[in-house]
């Protein structure tokens, strides 16, 4: 899938992957491209601002916790998150509702 | 662990150059725990010690890729800062060239009547050269170079120009020459203070232009949206 296209809805996407529970950077990411069966395949290392951007915006919490000798950050939404996550989806939910009626296959 | 030969060192050693001090330490212990990890699962997977770190490199992006990404995610008030700064030096070189040029506007068209007429001119109406304002114009070029080639590095460098003002800056420039353009004329007609003409005409010109583009602004951003 196109990389542009992709960020447009990344914040969507973190969020939705942060809802099953914390988790660090690397299970984040991961879980993007086992759910989307490799659609969503981005440079691994550009998702982080966007990770730490959620964070300044208060809808990510982090931590950082040792794992096999290095520092590791563990990201987890908050209550803003949870929110911003609902709007989000309502939003996303509308819009595909709106090109499927426009451009999607129908019956 | 790390190794004198670690690509993954290698490869953090540059990221960390290309990163600015104040969040390189953050995102460097956050990069080695992904690669660290990701090389991991190479390894688990049946890949080769080499194979593993290649495909971690790989899939991580490239060093400029990633300090870019960083670099983006600016703090907000850095951000103004910067779009702030970039929109006064812009609003200045630019009100040095046209105040420049209309007074050269000015003094030409008053040197044509002149020639014209058998009335003596005064003092001030195209007689001398106006060397303040040339001057002026002079200071302003290198303002005008130097403002093109701090957008051309803000855009290698991934970074938008002026994209927090750029609906902002017409509108506090249109009010800021419209109300100079107002009062030096009030100050002329009244006789209070010796007033040039270049200076009104310049101003109001600068007003007309940024009410222009602040009009267009709103419907340009619609369409890129």
């Amino acid at each position: 899938m196109n990389r542009e296209r992709l960020k447009g809805h990344l914040d969507l996407l973190l969020l939705s992957v942060l809802a099953a529970g914390p988790a660090h950077g690397y299970v984040v990411i991961a879980a993007l491209r086992d759910r989307s069966e490799g659609t969503f395949d981005l440079g691994e290392g550009t998702v982080y601002p966007a990770l730490h951007r959620l964070e300044d915006a208060g809808l990510l919490g982090s931590s950082w916790a040792d794992a096999e000798g290095r520092k590791r950050r563990v990201y987890a939404l908050t209550g803003k998150g949870v929110t911003a996550l609902a709007a989000e989806r309502t939003e996303w939910r509308r819009f595909a509702s709106g090109m499927q009626a426009v451009a999607g296959w129908s019956a | 662990m790390t190794t004198p030969g670690d690509p993954l060192r290698q490869y953090l050693d540059q990221l960390k150059a290309s990163l600015r001090r104040t969040e390189a330490s953050l995102v460097l212990a956050e990069a080695e725990d992904h690669l660290r990890e990701s090389v991991a699962a190479g390894l688990r997977a049946g890949l080769t010690e080499f194979e593993a770190h290649e495909a971690a490199i790989s899939s991580f992006g490239s060093v400029r890729a990633v300090a870019r990404a960083h670099q983006s995610r600016r703090s907000r008030a850095a951000a103004a800062l910067t779009d702030l700064t970039m929109a006064t030096w812009n609003l200045t070189w630019l009100w040095l060239l046209a105040y420049d040029v209309s007074t050269m506007v000015i003094y030409a068209y008053l040197k044509m009547s002149m020639q014209g007429s058998a009335m003596p001119a005064a003092p001030s109406a195209g007689g001398a050269l106006p060397v303040v304002s040339i001057g002026l114009g002079i200071a302003g070029l290198p303002l005008f170079a130097g403002y093109q080639l701090a957008r051309r590095f803000q855009r290698r460098r991934g970074r938008a120009v002026t994209t927090r003002f750029a609906g902002f800056s017409p509108l506090v420039a249109a009010s800021i020459f419209g109300a100079a353009s107002m009062g030096l004329f009030l100050l002329k007609i009244s006789g209070a203070a010796p007033v040039n003409r270049p200076l009104i005409l310049a101003s109001l010109v600068l007003a007309a232009g940024y009410a222009v583009r602040m009009r267009r602004a709103p419907q340009s951003q619609g369409r890129t949206a």
